[in-house]
């Protein structure tokens, strides 16, 4: 097993090697999503009349979650362009290695939740820092917080590594936003809060509960702000990781349809 | 007697969808000595490219096994990879990497000592004359170039067998002359090569014995020179097309 490791860690340095190369062009876009969701929740949002114990709520899930689930879209698109299909990849490569199949992906996985992490950490620390007077009330732990946070990302990890595998390119880049990601997307608790949703319509505040992004964005608002306006982590924490497992056994289900490997 | 390096032993593979079943490699044997060039020939769809993956462990065979120095492969997958280097059809090099660390990052993968790494890339180097592309980046480089780096990357951890599939398609033909001296040469080093073409004077220049596939079955297993004396000492290509005669007039 331990041989296992060292090829993947191998694999992992390879990655890193690339990050450096990509990081400078995405820290740059982190910067101007932080920019941007600054000024809309600092001035422009409560100029519209948006209340403001709504920023901090609604900033951890417009400009963390939608912004990981953005990135996991692109993490699925890159991951598209590595499989198999008429022309042979990098991947084809990796599958010829010795390293179980399993360790494989995972490094994918673990991958993309490094670079997630690395870019969105302006984004937290930023946002959180500048719309300091809308977080003063936050009664949470930032240790909860950053557990709730590696959670939220190995999830939207698994959910678009599992896209990328179940879905041909071409279905996926026309089909794939219309017919399966505006339902996770729409029907969240991204730009809604839940116990709001649930207050006006109690039908609509169980349909957003089935599905895992709502407990993403909730999860993390208990975690950072505390208090019981949110979904409560011992709901958030086991439906993410009952989500999770789901999308690992759709995604080895995948894999060996799509690939077909040894 | 030597045990052959491999042993395939009927070996099939069926891929079946809602609509198709298609039976790519029906009971196919052969074994393949250490140091041997062995060529696959075949029309297209004759199941070259299949046979080619399943050897390269990209895909399970539906029934049959191959065995190793004896050893089927999928009791001991870890080592037989180790001693496999493949190069696809089309290059998979990767792209964010320059030639050399390609190399450097492919002897990692296979855990060899970094000291021992340095000494292969740098002589792998030479002997593909990939010297002035060290530095450069895998979409700077031709065709031919990318294809002499696949075969470095395929022999950096010093592979028992090395599959080449198509390695020469869509090459200059003075480039195509260079890689088969580079092939040549690794029969001198003691590897064994499973050479997959539709090149027929690559085959006839290249391998010890020819092995023509014909809709996933074996049709003849032979060293080029017998071959071409049973036939009058005519081309390969020739042989070849009056063999695919023979076998429509049959069917």
């Amino acid at each position: 097993m331990h041989t296992y490791f060292l090829i993947m860690r191998a694999l992992l340095h390879r990655d890193l090697m690339a990050l450096r190369i990509k990081l400078p062009g995405l820290l740059i876009d982190s910067f101007i999503l932080l920019g941007i969701q600054v000024l809309n929740f600092g001035y422009f949002y409560p100029f519209l009349g948006l209340p403001t114990n709504y920023i901090a709520p609604l900033f951890i899930g417009t400009g963390i979650v939608e912004f990981l689930f953005q990135s996991g879209f692109a993490f699925a698109d890159e991951l598209m362009e590595k499989i198999p299909h008429k022309q042979t990849t990098v991947m084809e490569y990796h599958l010829t290695l010795p390293l179980p199949k399993w360790l494989l992906f995972t490094h994918y996985l673990i991958y993309f939740m490094i670079e997630k992490i690395i870019i969105t950490l302006p984004l937290i620390v930023g946002g959180i820092y500048l719309l300091r007077n809308r977080f003063a009330d936050a009664t949470g732990s930032f240790i909860i917080f950053a557990f709730m946070y590696l959670l939220v990302v190995f999830f939207i990890g698994i959910f678009f590594m599992m896209l990328a595998f179940m879905y041909e390119y071409q279905w996926f880049k026309d089909n794939v936003w219309s017919r399966r990601l505006s339902w996770f997307f729409n029907f969240s608790a991204i730009y809604l809060l839940w116990h709001v949703v649930n207050g006006f319509s109690p039908f609509f505040g169980t349909i957003l509960l089935c599905n895992p992004f709502t407990h993403a964005a909730e999860g993390l608002r208990t975690a950072l702000l505390g208090g019981s306006l949110y979904l409560p982590l011992s709901i958030t924490v086991p439906a993410l990781c009952i989500a999770s497992l789901i999308c690992i056994r759709l995604l080895k289900a995948a894999i060996i349809k799509r690939l077909d490997p040894v | 007697m030597n045990a052959p390096l491999i042993e395939v032993k009927n070996l099939t593979k069926t891929y079946t969808n809602s609509r198709h079943t298609v039976h790519a490699l029906q009971g196919v044997s052969f074994s393949i000595e250490k140091g041997e060039i062995f060529g696959l020939l075949g029309v297209n769809g004759a199941g070259k490219t299949t046979l080619s993956s399943i050897l390269a462990t990209l895909h399970p065979a539906t029934s049959g096994d191959i065995l190793f120095n004896g050893t089927s492969i999928y009791t001991d997958l870890f080592t037989y990879r180790k001693s496999l280097g493949f190069c696809p059809q089309y290059q998979n090099l990767d792209p964010f990497l320059t030639v050399e660390e390609n190399l450097i990052f492919a002897g990692r993968y296979f855990l060899i000592p970094e000291d021992v790494i340095k000494e292969r890339v740098a002589s792998l180097i030479t002997q593909l004359e990939l010297t002035r592309y060290a530095t450069f980046n895998i979409d700077q480089l031709s065709g031919g170039n990318k294809q002499r780096v696949l075969i470095a990357r395929a022999l950096i951890h010093n592979p028992a067998l090395v599959l080449l599939d198509e390695p020469t398609v869509g090459l200059d033909p003075d480039i195509r002359k260079k890689l088969w001296e580079h092939i040549s040469h690794l029969r001198s080093m003691g590897i064994s090569v499973v050479l997959t073409t539709h090149y027929l004077d690559e085959a006839e220049a290249l391998s010890d014995r020819v092995c023509i596939l014909h809709k996933g079955k074996v049709l003849l297993i032979e060293s080029v020179a017998g071959l071409r004396e049973r036939h009058g000492n005519a081309k390969l290509e020739d042989v070849f097309l009056d063999i695919m005669k023979e076998q429509s007039a049959i069917e």
